[in-house]
């Protein structure tokens, strides 16, 4: 599926990617997707494991070439312009850590020194400012939490003052609390840098939090696209949980109402149901002498859009 | 002259154009640097040599005190084992740098980064030099401490013989990590062993004329058995043969441009097949 977004008011998009296909073999890890990412967007590839997401991050860095298609950035490729590229990026992944041995300062002065920074150690105060970690400059990285090695990470991504930052599932290994922590450090870096970044995940709750756009792989190829919310309102299901007065003993036919899938006990009744039925089976729940307390309505989210998304995967392979 | 002026470029990070690649080349340098300090690292380095340097002085010392008739066996076995050092170093060098990314997991951070191949091994060879000075200060003290054996005994012809064995270390070096990165970490194991493989066939304690006859032409086509070779006409008083650096020299740069292919072959595969990734798992 195609998918190629023009933000109003932007020129040119900082990531280019067309046809972009990557063979293991025989098996198609990325099958002709084309995106563009536009100066200022907050992307996100979201989809399960082995969707093709991290092999799309790595072609984006150069770690692994297309097989075919193509796939420009800032307008170069990386034949031509590799060393362009890279110093206009910056990467922070769950997956690949920092030399543990180093401490906080002597990792951020090697990678400092890589990007060819000049005013390196005031870059580096300012940012270990910015992301809580001055008081762990002189500490080596493995003795720290992980949500702090992650913060590590996260400031060695910021330090050449990226304008595209990929980020490779971030706060894949963290608590949630910790990984909040770490989203609302980078959001508000991201912000005040006025990055423009690349987010792989699976983690729904933060691509909902975080992303102004957003792109569901499935086996390689991109299912489907667009905000968070307009995902999430494809979901043609919601969620009911109604409370009664009365236990509920019997339920209408469900099958006029589309098939909800429906679980009761005692006083409570909780329904998945398509949006349009919500009503009629309201009325008729009414209508058989239930009387209802409370109502209850789930707006599907981007989890469930991604359910909803899985379910009729495994039901067009069956 | 612009590419002397900064330069800010469209990320806003001021850089030094012309200075962009030798800063590159210290970050790899402090890298190396900011590890040795650690014991287990910088002991690591100077353990063999040590061995090295006391196993063959006090079997030297033996047979000497045994009564062999060769009186010069000593400075044989002990100027040998300084300029195996120097050849072993210059490949630990090009493929534990290497191979130590790996196991810390932080390769793809550096290759997401601007820094080249070439800058990475330059800075890698840079430091690895100053390791290996490090390291024949030791040796040479140790060798004249206890046996008496000035390894300058070789005089100048020292440096040529030495900047030939660290030519064949670094190829030896590129043909291991390409090795490493097409085949997998299965054979990290070649980075200790290949020198050891190598050093039979290397005539580095005995003359070609050792080795039995099918073994010789193997031995001539290593650069190192004319360095040694050189080495025993030297310390025999036989005056510096040229021939033999030529010879060593010549094949040091076969080995070495075909080591830079063969590298370069590679790095394009681990691209095309994500075999770098896989070096990190």
């Amino acid at each position: 599926m195609k998918s190629i977004n023009q933000s109003e008011g932007q020129s040119e998009p900082l990531v280019v990617a067309r046809g972009l296909t990557k063979l293991f073999g025989q098996q198609k890890a990325v099958d002709t997707i084309d995106f563009d990412i536009w100066p200022g967007e907050v992307v996100g590839f979201l989809g399960p494991n082995g969707a093709g997401k991290t092999t799309t991050i790595r072609m984006l860095l150069n770690l692994l070439n297309p097989s075919s298609g193509s796939l420009i950035l800032f307008g170069m490729t990386f034949e031509r312009s590799r060393k362009h590229i890279l110093q206009k990026m910056n990467v922070s992944s769950g997956s690949v850590t920092l030399p543990g041995k180093l401490t906080v300062t002597q990792i951020l002065k090697v990678f400092g020194d890589l990007y060819s920074l000049s005013n390196l150690q005031g870059r580096i105060n300012d940012l270990l400012e910015k992301f809580d970690l001055t008081s762990l400059r002189d500490r080596p990285l493995y003795s720290l939490s992980s949500g702090q090695q992650v913060r590590v990470s996260m400031t060695k991504a910021f330090l050449n003052h990226p304008r595209l930052l990929l980020l490779d599932e971030p706060t894949a290994s963290l608590d949630p609390d910790v990984a909040d922590r770490v989203r609302s450090n980078l959001m508000d870096a991201v912000k005040s840098e006025k990055i423009t970044v690349f987010l792989t995940s699976h983690n729904m709750k933060e691509v909902e939090t975080v992303c102004s756009r957003v792109f569901f792989l499935n086996h390689g190829q991109i299912q489907a696209e667009g905000t968070p919310h307009e995902l999430a309102r494809r979901v043609k299901r919601l969620k009911l949980i109604l409370r009664t007065s009365h236990p509920v003993k019997s339920l209408p036919t469900l099958g006029k109402f589309g098939n909800p899938t429906i679980s009761f006990h005692h006083h409570d009744i909780e329904a998945e149901i398509d949006k349009e039925q919500v009503g009629p089976f309201l009325t008729e729940l009414v209508k058989d002498g239930a009387r209802l307390e409370s109502v209850s309505i789930h707006e599907p989210s981007l989890e469930d859009f991604f359910v909803q998304t899985a379910r009729l995967e495994r039901q067009r392979k069956t | 002259m612009r590419l002397l002026r900064f330069s800010r470029n469209d990320s806003g990070t001021l850089t030094y154009p012309l200075l962009a690649p030798f800063q590159r080349i210290r970050g790899i340098f402090r890298r190396h640097f900011y590890l040795w300090v650690h014991p287990e690292y910088y002991l690591d380095s100077l353990w063999q040599p040590v061995v090295d340097v006391l196993i063959w002085g006090f079997v030297s010392y033996y047979l000497e005190k045994t009564g062999t008739q060769f009186s010069g066996l000593m400075s044989f076995f002990l100027g040998a084992v300084v300029l195996w050092a120097v050849l072993r170093r210059g490949q630990h060098e090009i493929t534990f740098s290497l191979m130590e990314e790996a196991w810390s997991r932080n390769l793809q951070n550096i290759l997401t980064t601007p820094v080249t191949m070439l800058e990475y091994f330059l800075a890698s060879l840079l430091f690895g030099l100053i390791k290996l000075f490090v390291e024949l200060a030791i040796m040479g003290s140790l060798v004249a401490l206890l046996f008496h054996f000035n390894i300058l005994t070789l005089g100048l012809s020292f440096l040529p013989f030495a900047l030939s064995l660290l030519l064949t270390g670094w190829a030896l070096g590129l043909f291991v990590n390409a090795a490493i990165i097409y085949f997998g970490r299965g054979l990290v194991a070649l980075s200790w062993i290949i020198v050891f493989v190598l050093q039979p066939f290397s005539c580095v304690f005995y003359p070609l004329s050792a080795l039995p006859a099918w073994a010789q032409p193997l031995a001539k086509s290593f650069p190192a058995t004319w360095v040694f070779e050189g080495m025993r006409a030297v310390l025999k008083g036989e005056g510096f043969q040229v021939d033999f650096l030529t010879w060593s020299l010549s094949l040091n740069g076969i080995y070495l441009v075909t080591g830079f292919f063969f590298f370069s072959r590679v790095m394009r595969l681990a691209l095309d097949k994500g075999l770098i990734s896989r070096l990190e798992f």
